[in-house]
């Protein structure tokens, strides 16, 4: 391990020194932060949550929309905001915007225009995974096998992001050697994956989304007030690099680039499309106005948290200028900047973001692993207990090859985000979105564009197409896959016509009835099948 | 007789949530008993701090097969007639795989781990959901059908045509 470290470049090597200067209040409360969330969890499950499971899943029932909305939110923050989205900020100045926009657009985005009507046809169709989804929407056993194996392969490398983001944030925290505390974040996380234990509760999750918007919302106004304001810090990254002040990178490098503009908006926002998600049912007892509210908690607490980082890093650029590795600029600001109390709260917050989303990524890729290709098409008859092999064997192998991978050759936190981010959108976003908006999307189609639109975005990186052609990757994967649902669809609509009960389920998506549209919009979908079938019942329906 | 999830909403209530929604005159038509397979499960696995378990309350459409997790309900027996009945034709035995199947995978999830769950049913039982089949009438437009939750109040229209109060 030694002999491999003294190979590394030499912004790890970085780390290292870092680990001389390390203050021990940091550490002190970098622990209180940990014992404070594990009494939470005690406390929470002595209680009676711990005992039912209803108290995790829909806790916020109990505890009110805004810990519902902070909840939900703590799972879905991971290691690109705290190292990616900095370091695209600190190196390329106000052009990393384009990507936090995207961002901000994209979860509003996919609620509007896929969130509803795609949940209603999972329910009217019976999927439980995305996967499954696919497979009934587009009938066809290769359907399963492709997407499964996209979204297992390019899940993998997101996990990766998150051990490289996990190490180095553990290492410049406690001062360890990042491949020791790189190897310490990988087992925590993966004997956690294979034997749980804690589970966290609605209470725990809150106090962590908490103190990490508090922290990195501090961290913000910190340096802003450290730069002199925002006009002071712009003057004084004038002096530095004019071209950081321009939506166009550093050194106007992507000026006039539409191309590249479009696919970084597209991202985060047309790329969240492609990404596998789980479709459960829970039949509520009270009424549901938690949920409403829960949600514009969440879009208030994006619009809080999702541009800060970018603007950290931008501001990092005059408060720390030269750093080695400018994943780190969060980090190292946190450390400058706060009380070493607050810096030790404030990093344990995220580091348990990451973890706790490298862990959910290694379960849906385990769960895709075994569920949709092993079940599927190795072992139909599989028992539970094969199954959770499967699942941590491909756990582990991630594990070892993703922990070689970040030691020997860690490749940016930013770079492996956002290349998984675009395979992926490009892979299954117009696949999902015709989904339910076009009725003559069919199996051929849709498989098609997986498979072109994957292959697209994947050699437009590896062969770095973006520089000689002035556009991005993601926008020159989603323009493939989309041309190619179109062309493919409409050229084999006789030979593979959609089947009608697809049809008609999507006709049930928009049901056009005499019925008011107020009274449309507020109607729960939860209830369609039991109305589906008391309508066939009294002679309507199906 | 039937087991059946406690109503909390009345036929006035369920009038009163539609005609608060949209300008349209409603009229209850009947009350309505659907019927699910409902299984408590006790989920129990051995994890980093010793063996864990879990409650899971799982309701299972024993006509459409299909599986929810539900919050917490109480129930009573409630005498009807059996045109106001939904029959089930699913058996029990079908149902308790299907609830057994989606518990293991939502736990799994929830557990955010890869353990082997032991589950076992706590209580069993068929219990009927209580609705309200609800005729709305509105100005210039075809009348139509509206489902009632009596549990919740949510509403969604029933697909089914609408010719008389009483059809």
């Amino acid at each position: 391990v030694d002999r491999l470290y003294l190979g590394l470049p030499a912004a790890l090597q970085g780390l290292g020194e870092r680990r001389r200067t390390l203050n021990p209040t940091v550490v002190t409360f970098l622990v209180l932060y940990y014992i404070v969330v594990l009494v939470i969890g005690i406390w929470a499950m002595r209680r009676g949550a711990g005992e039912d499971l209803e108290g995790y899943l829909l806790g916020g029932r109990n505890v009110g929309p805004l810990v519902t909305a902070l909840t939900l939110q703590s799972t879905s923050m991971s290691g690109y905001m705290f190292l990616g989205a900095g370091a695209l900020s600190y190196t390329q100045g106000y052009w990393g915007l384009w990507f936090a926009a995207g961002d901000i657009g994209g979860g509003v985005l996919n609620l509007s225009i896929l969130g509803r009507r795609m949940r209603k046809l999972s329910q009217i169709m019976g999927s439980l995974t995305s996967i499954e989804y696919l497979e009934n929407r587009y009938p066809s056993p290769a359907t399963r096998l492709i997407a499964a194996s996209i979204s297992v392969f390019l899940l993998a490398f997101y996990v990766l992001a998150q051990f490289i983001a996990g190490g180095k944030g553990l290492a410049l925290v406690t001062g360890l050697s990042y491949p020791l505390a790189l190897f310490i974040a990988l087992a925590i996380i993966i004997l956690y994956t294979f034997l749980g234990g804690y589970l966290a509760v609605a209470y725990t999750d809150f106090f962590q989304s908490l103190v990490m918007v508090v922290g990195v919302v501090w961290i913000l106004v910190v340096s802003i007030y450290h730069t002199g304001g925002l006009t002071a810090a712009n003057l004084k990254i004038a002096q530095v690099d004019p071209t950081l002040l321009s939506v166009w990178g550093k050194g106007l490098g992507y000026e006039g680039q539409w191309g590249v503009v479009a696919g970084a908006v597209a991202v985060f926002s047309i790329g969240y499309f492609g990404w596998p998600h789980v479709v459960t049912r829970h039949m509520a007892m009270q009424r549901p106005s938690t949920a409403r509210m829960a949600g514009a908690y969440a879009t208030l607490w994006n619009l809080l948290f999702v541009s800060s980082p970018y603007l950290v890093g931008i501001l990092a650029i005059v408060i720390l200028p030269g750093l080695d590795d400018p994943e780190l600029a969060i980090f190292r600001i946190a450390q400058e900047l706060l009380p070493p109390a607050v810096t030790g709260i404030v990093m344990a917050a995220i580091m348990a973001a990451i973890m706790s989303t490298a862990d959910s990524l290694l379960l849906q890729t385990g769960s895709i692993a075994s569920r949709d290709l092993y079940e599927r098409f190795i072992n139909p008859g599989a028992s539970e207990r094969q199954m959770v092999w499967v699942s941590r064997g491909l756990v582990l192998a991630i594990g070892v090859v993703g922990y070689f991978v970040a030691l020997v050759e860690p490749p940016a936190v930013f770079d492996v985000v956002i290349f998984a981010t675009s395979v992926l959108g490009s892979a299954f976003a117009p696949a999902f979105l015709c989904a339910v908006w076009w009725k003559k999307a069919n199996t051929p189609g849709a498989i098609a564009s997986m498979v072109l639109g994957a292959a697209t975005a994947l050699i437009w990186q590896v062969a770095g197409l973006e520089a000689q052609t002035t556009f991005h990757p993601m926008a020159a994967g989603i323009l493939a896959s989309t041309v190619t649902i179109v062309v493919v669809s409409l050229a084999t609509q006789t030979v593979a016509p959609v089947a009608p009960h697809i049809v008609k389920a999507m006709e049930e998506t928009v049901r056009l009835r005499p019925i008011p549209p107020e009274m449309l919009s507020m109607s729960d979908f939860a209830l369609h099948p039991e109305a589906e079938e008391i309508g066939s019942m009294m002679g309507g329906g199906e | 007789v039937i087991r059946a999830i406690g109503t909390a909403v009345r036929a006035s209530e369920a009038v009163a949530i539609l005609e608060a929604s949209a300008p349209v005159s409603a009229e209850v038509e009947r009350e309505l008993f659907y019927p699910f397979h409902w299984f408590l499960l006790r989920s129990s696995a051995k994890t980093l701090f010793g063996t864990s378990a879990l409650g899971v309350s799982c309701l299972v459409d024993a006509r459409r097969r299909r599986c929810a997790t539900a919050d917490p309900f109480e129930t009573e027996d409630r005498v009807v007639t059996p045109e106001n009945i939904v029959e089930p034709t699913l058996a029990e035995s079908d149902g308790l795989r299907i609830a057994e199947r989606y518990a293991s995978y939502v736990v799994q999830r929830r557990r955010s781990a890869f353990v082997r769950q032991h589950l076992e049913v706590v209580e069993q039982d068929l219990v009927y959901k209580p609705f309200w089949i609800v005729h709305c009438r509105q100005e210039r437009s075809r009348p139509f059908r509206m489902l009632v939750d009596g549990v919740t109040g949510g509403f969604y229209p029933l697909p089914a045509p609408c010719l008389s109060v009483n059809s």
